[in-house]
């Protein structure tokens, strides 16, 4: 700021009477002195020399004296400094000079403008109730000078109707004031409670912010923070630590730069399926497993958990956590190459028994019926033993990620029906079903992994035909829908007893209502076909009442299945 | 002749093929089947592979057997416990004519496979226009 020139640092040392650092009130006040000092001093000390010059001694020397005092107020207030003096002195000569005006007829020219002037300089300068009680003095003195008037004592220069109105007009400017000084002070009042509010509710923000910050910075999961363009806003120690960048490093750069989630070989992922970016678009929170890289190019294994932020119905941000779940994987993946190793191993001897019980049975004349029923029964346990093998190097696969899909063009009309047949002419040759397919002639090739989607019809269709009884009916239907298309299974069979339906696709699970029947399975088949679904991106809902029946609905991308290639992660 | 390390089930097929009119020649390690293509006169019609024997895998034996232009019209259906969408390719890739799950089929069932292939094979040599292949056997129980 340049220094202030001469004349601006005059002109404040006259408005604030040399007093430094005064507060908005005070100086309001002493402006008001000082320039009400100044015009009277000036206009009564001419309106005095005036008066003199033309004969009217007393008045004039009235006028000069009010002057005087006035002036020499100015000077005490701003040696002393008491300004609360200044101020009743000021309005000592006010009144005087006023009682001089009225007494000499002084208002008919300017002087009636002081007049009303007075009542506001009392505001400003006492205060509301001190100036109140001013103007009563002022009111008072008239108000006798009047009487005396009226009793010959002194002469008024003016006629009682127009001192009426001259008290009157008085009355009502102080009203006027009165109203005004009482308006603004509220409005004060309120500015203050608002802002003392809002300090307050700034205060608490503050202290809110402090602890959130304070929280992620300490929780032992990684969080990265970013705003709705992808850009990294905030990172906490353990994302620090799992990432080995800095918080400096991370900020202000896009989450592509440092936060990319990479496959099970370590390729990352398209900008596209980024866990940010898909909650970002979305607006919805994402849970993905994968990698990601260290600074020093190592990777680690995740889980990503992601979640907008949302304002205002807008996604404004995301939050990224995650943590290193290497250790989690590495048990896992353990238990996982355990099972495939063990389903290997068991694959032998099941087959031997198969081979061996179809052998035994090619000698049927051999055996007594009951020691063929025995043969029998070892068959279809160990076929059992077979297909429960086969589901869980099934799923153990899936839960590796390591199940490749290989999709082609596949005719589904045609892969249903052939599944339907197959599974029909599995059936016990007494078992009669009357059966209904329907099948969208709009619903063509799609691109499919054909064993995958064997696997899931086989299981469903399957299902349907095993738990429906003796002459029940199965009405199978493929619908195409705009963007995926759907077989929907329905029979009129044992169905699910509703408390358990939550538990349907559940490991293991079968239904109490029909463990009772001559039925078996493993309990796997419809876990199998869930995680499969899930794997391929594609769906399953049902519907069902005990005793009624059940509809099973599959559905699946028209867009198809994504090819993946899965691979052996290397070990380490 | 059939090439399965695991003497279960070598006894099983072993069996089940005689009963069923075919003679065989059981070998119990890759290196015993080289051996007795060596040493034949009368080459085997067909051979039953199992794809991971003791002493070598499945692989190295197709690329042994192909090696060889006397062995390589033999048809070979790899019969084993495992099967990787890798393993079926790279095999069916080198030649072999079918790989089937031990698991998931009958030994009637296989032994047709079997015969439909010899067929082809001596139609084939015929100069005979090639049969076409069956379709798969549907999965399904004796009851």
């Amino acid at each position: 700021m340049p220094t202030p020139s001469l004349y601006t640092r005059f002109l404040h040392s006259f408005v604030t009477s040399g007093i430094p650092n005064p507060g908005l009130a005070l100086a309001t006040q002493l402006l008001v002195i000082n320039i009400y000092s100044l015009v009277t001093v000036v206009a009564a000390g001419s309106f005095g020399i005036w008066h003199l010059f033309h004969g009217n001694a007393p008045v004039g020397s009235l006028e000069i004296a009010a002057a005087v005092v006035v002036l020499g107020n100015a000077l005490l207030l701003r040696a002393t400094k008491h300004v609360n003096l200044a101020c009743d002195i000021l309005l000592v000569s006010a009144v005087g000079l006023l009682i001089v005006l009225f007494m000499s007829g002084g208002f008919a020219m300017t002087g009636i403008f002081w007049f009303f002037v007075f009542p506001v300089a009392a505001f400003f300068l006492v205060g509301r109730a001190q100036g109140l009680l001013w103007i009563a003095l002022l009111y008072v003195v008239i108000l006798l000078l009047t009487v005396l008037g009226q009793l010959q004592v002194v002469h008024i220069a003016y006629s009682a109707d127009e001192i009426r109105q001259l008290l009157v007009s008085l009355a009502v400017v102080t009203l006027g004031i009165y109203i005004y000084e009482r308006t603004r002070e509220q409005a004060d009042a309120t500015a203050i409670d608002l802002e003392a509010h809002m300090q307050g509710n700034e205060r608490s923000l503050h202290e809110a912010q402090n602890r959130a910050e304070a929280i992620i910075e300490n929780i032992g999961e990684g969080i990265v923070v970013s705003d709705g363009h992808g850009t990294i806003t905030l990172v906490n120690q353990a994302a620090e630590d799992l990432l080995g960048w800095s918080l400096g490093e991370m900020r202000d750069a896009s989450f592509t730069a440092h936060f990319m989630l990479c496959d099970e070989v370590g390729a990352p992922l398209p900008v596209a399926r980024q866990p940010l970016q898909v909650v970002l678009r979305q607006g919805k929170s994402a849970r993905q497993k994968g990698q990601l890289t260290r600074k020093n190019g190592r990777l680690f294994d995740t889980v990503v958990t992601t979640t907008p932020i949302i304002t205002d119905g807008q996604v404004v941000g995301a939050i990224a956590v995650f943590h290193d779940v290497t250790d989690e994987r590495r048990i896992e993946r353990a238990k996982s190459e355990f099972v495939t190793l063990a389903s290997h191993q068991l694959r032998t001897p099941i087959a031997a028994i198969a081979w061996l019980s179809e052998l035994l049975l090619e000698d049927e004349e051999k055996f007594s019926s009951e020691h063929l029923e025995h043969i029998k029964q070892i068959y279809r346990s160990n076929k059992r033993l077979a297909q429960l093998v086969s589901q869980m190097l099934l799923l153990s696969s899936v839960e590796l990620g390591q199940l490749p899909i290989q999709p082609e063009s596949v005719d589904v009309a045609a892969l249903a029906k052939r599944v339907l047949d197959g599974q029909v002419a599995a059936l016990s040759k007494s078992k009669e079903l009357h059966i209904k397919a329907h099948f969208d002639p709009a619903l063509s090739r799609v691109s499919l992994d054909e064993e995958i989607t064997k696997i899931i019809l086989q299981q469903v269709i399957g299902n349907s035909l095993k738990y429906t009884p003796e002459g029940g009916c199965i009405s199978i239907e493929l619908v195409k829908g705009t963007n995926d298309f759907s077989l929907v299974i329905s029979d009129n069979g044992y169905g699910i007893p509703k408390h358990q339906h939550g538990k349907v696709f559940s490991k293991f699970f079968r239904a109490e209502n029909i463990t009772s029947k001559d039925t078996d399975g493993s309990g796997l088949g419809l876990y199998v076909v869930k995680a499969l679904l899930d794997y391929v991106g594609g769906a399953i809902s049902f519907d069902s009442t005990e005793e009624k029946g059940t509809t099973f609905v599959v559905t699946l991308p028209l867009a198809g299945m994504r090819s993946s290639k899965a691979e052996e992660r290397p070990s380490g | 002749m059939v090439v399965e390390d695991e003497l279960l089930l070598l006894q099983a097929i072993t069996k089940k093929l005689k009963i069923s009119d075919m003679d065989v020649l059981s070998c119990a390690s890759g290196q015993q089947a080289v051996d007795y293509l060596n040493n034949l006169e009368k080459l085997p019609e067909a051979i039953w592979l199992d794809y991971y024997l003791k002493d070598m895998n499945g692989l190295d034996f197709m690329q042994v057997l192909k090696a060889n232009p006397k062995w390589a019209p033999i048809p070979v259906v790899v019969v084993s416990n495992s099967a990787s969408p890798e393993k079926v390719h790279t095999m069916l890739g080198l030649g072999a004519k079918k790989y089937i799950l031990k698991a998931e089929f009958r030994l009637d069932e296989i032994i047709a496979i079997i015969r439909e292939f010899i067929q082809e094979a001596a139609e084939m040599q015929e100069g005979d226009t090639q049969v076409p292949l069956p379709p798969p056997p549907t999965e399904g129980d004796p009851q």
